[in-house]
């Protein structure tokens, strides 16, 4: 019982952080149509500049990380400018292959600036061995817990509850009626980028001292919170979340209950099931209701 | 006068070819190497380059082969097989090189064997899997322990220092874990000692926690390792933040440098490892100079996965010193080599073109990542 505890914990923690990723993919979807494959290597980058941050600053974890977020929203302009305005026209087939090539030069990238090996990054809550009910957990997985329902909650109230919120739903829905409202549909486009990156580098920032990443994490990372937005609803902020608690814990159960080598066969076996008998998802609209 | 097209078709071969052959001749030495210089090998692939770079400029400033410069020319085999077998075929087709270095990584040395046996070129490799030497190829040498000689160090040390009676193992899912893990297996039934529970990894899998709670659930008394670097730090981390109070006992890979900076010294407690060498100035002279010189150079600790090609380079460049680049001249060289004292250990060439017989068990002094030697074993 401990053990199965200790493993759904641990699954919910991994869970929380493939959802904000997802939930970053499909806002960028939701608002520009664009699916972005880069987004495992903003992860990526997520993390390596957080660790840049603390190295070359010297300032203790918590405010070298939110530099590295201020730099992550950095990014994010740079990517609606250099990536998003130039695709914005183009056929869905070019963007897949466009945004696939740009994660595998910003990997490369990545490989020259921080070289080819692992790290381990600090964790900004500390590693202390909690006792929750019996099972043994680090304090950094609570906390990422934790952080993430802040800012699902924070996510919320921002979309719904805030003019700005509102006015980036109303550019998702309809841009051609939004711009003859007066709203600068460019500028919420960037916004969208912006909190995208934001996320991911959270992630990122989340991830590291669970995964001990290197350069080539983004892959994993994508996959997975690809697998947990087609499970939730592609499109939908309440299925990213779903779903990626449902592939973070499956892939740690199934790992310890059924076999590890079959893992991986279990989260991607329930996307493609998804796809063929329950398109829309969790929480996802038909296509037919969208109309 | 009057040019027949025999003539000028000749001609004009010889006027391409001569500045090649002239090249191959009186030019630099060029030997090829064939390593993962990116993707997620890249961790151990760059000690291995580093420490191929500092050997050529060492021969060369000790006046090279027979007056002549070697230059090695570098192939990124990247974290595939197929790329480490076309990087090989590259090597051959571009360079027509006397000798290679080829990768630290058994996969990709078993699928680039076919391909040693038919360019008939000798090479060095460093990957441990006993399947590679099974294979009888007169053309590879290996530079590192092979995995007989590391699994029975590690044997040994969990019956008789753990006092293990029933060890669960993790490995990674590849020709090196599940063939040391197989071997140990073996060994440990020869023994006596049950083995309780077999957890297996893929080498990119991000979370050991289901097969580390599995060992423990399975009633192991102690954890045995098989596993590279990153993973690695995640099976040992892993085993103190669930809680797992067993000891355990590890393969080479988490002595090295790049695996210890991802480990708290907390992590360390009741954990002993093999290690192809224990790379301390205390060992002499000749392991002080190299330590101190690659720290300088790279600015990075070197550990025995790369200094291992900078003893092969050492013995290769005695070898052409006899042989020249008579391919097979050199291979005859080095398979007489017995004795050869290097940085790394002391290299004898056995039939099946192993020189390393050799490996070393360490502990971790508590609350450090400092080493201390346990017991050195030898199976010559």
């Amino acid at each position: 019982m401990d053990q199965l505890l200790q493993l759904t914990i641990n699954g919910v923690a991994i869970g929380c952080v493939y959802a904000l990723v997802a939930l970053g993919m499909i806002l960028v979807y939701e608002a520009s149509g664009i699916v972005n494959f880069a987004t495992g290597q903003f992860v990526m980058v997520g993390t390596f500049v957080a660790i840049s941050a603390i190295a070359k600053t010297g300032l203790p974890p918590a405010p070298a990380y939110v530099l590295a977020l201020i730099g992550m929203a950095l990014f994010g302009v740079a990517f609606f400018l250099l990536v998003h305005r130039p695709l914005q026209r183009q056929p869905i087939v070019t963007i897949i292959i466009a945004t696939v090539a740009i994660g595998i030069v910003i990997q490369n990238i990545g490989m020259l600036v921080w070289g080819p090996l692992p790290v381990r990054p600090q964790s900004p809550f500390g590693s202390d061995i909690l006792n929750v009910f019996g099972a043994r957990v680090t304090s950094h997985v609570v906390w990422v817990i934790g952080v993430t329902l802040a800012l699902v909650a924070l996510l919320y109230v921002y979309l719904f509850r805030t003019p700005v919120g509102v006015r980036m739903r109303a550019v998702a829905q309809d841009p051609d009626a939004s711009r003859l409202m007066g709203i600068s549909v460019t500028r919420m486009h960037a916004l969208t980028w912006i909190i995208a990156a934001v996320l991911a580098g959270i992630a990122g920032i989340m991830l590291g001292p669970i995964w001990l990443p290197d350069v080539n994490m983004g892959d994993s990372v994508a996959l997975k919170a690809f697998a947990a937005a087609i499970i939730g609803g592609f499109g939908s902020v309440p299925g990213a979340i779903a779903g990626g608690l449902i592939v973070g814990v499956a892939e740690v159960l199934g790992a310890s209950y059924l076999s590890s080598a079959y893992k991986e066969l279990l989260v991607f076996g329930m996307m493609v099931g998804f796809l063929l008998i329950y398109p829309q998802g969790l929480f996802g609209e038909r296509v037919g209701d969208r109309g | 006068m009057n040019i027949g097209r025999r003539v000028f078709v000749a001609g004009s071969i010889s006027a391409v070819a001569a500045p090649s052959i002239v090249r191959a001749q009186s030019g630099d030495i060029e030997i090829g190497a064939t390593v993962p210089l990116t993707g997620p090998l890249a961790g151990s692939g760059q000690q291995y380059h580093n420490s191929l770079q500092m050997a050529q400029d060492d021969i060369n400033t000790a006046g090279g082969i027979k007056g002549r410069k070697i230059k090695i020319v570098f192939e990124d085999t990247q974290a595939s097989n197929s790329i480490a077998v076309n990087a090989f075929i590259k090597l051959v087709k571009d360079l027509n090189p006397p000798f290679i270095f080829m990768s630290s990584f058994a996969t990709q040395n078993l699928a680039t064997e076919p391909e040693v046996a038919k360019a008939k070129i000798p090479t060095m490799y460093a990957g441990g899997a006993d399947a590679i030497h099974e294979r009888k190829n007169p053309y590879m040498f290996r530079l590192r322990p092979y995995d007989t000689v590391t699994t029975t160090a590690m044997a040994r040390t969990v019956i008789n220092r753990l006092k293990s009676k029933k060890p669960g193992l993790i490995f990674v899912q590849d020709d090196f874990g599940q063939g040391s893990a197989n071997i140990i297996e073996k060994m440990f039934k020869e023994a006596g000692v049950e083995v309780v529970a077999k957890e297996a990894f893929g080498a990119r899998d991000n979370d050991m926690s289901a097969q580390l709670l599995n060992i423990k659930k399975a009633g192991a008394d102690a954890i045995v390792g098989f596993t590279y670097i990153r993973d690695g730090g995640l099976v040992i981390s892993g085993r103190r933040s669930l809680g797992i109070d067993l000891p355990m006992m590890t393969s080479g890979a988490t002595t090295l440098p790049a695996t210890l900076a991802l480990l708290d010294p907390k992590d360390l407690e009741n954990l002993h490892s093999t290690t192809d060498a224990f790379l301390d100035a205390s060992e002499g002279p000749i392991v002080a100079d190299y330590v101190e010189r690659f720290k300088k150079r790279f600015n990075m600790n070197a550990d025995p996965y790369g200094s291992c090609y900078y003893d092969g380079a050492m013995m290769l460049a005695d070898a052409m010193r006899v042989a020249g680049t008579d391919r097979e001249g050199i291979r005859l060289e080095l398979a007489k080599i017995s004795g050869r004292k290097g940085v790394t250990q002391t290299y004898k060439a056995d039939a099946n073109g192993n020189l390393a017989h050799a490996t070393t068990v360490v502990k971790f002094k508590p609350g450090t990542k400092d080493m201390e030697l346990v017991d050195k074993i030898s199976l010559i």
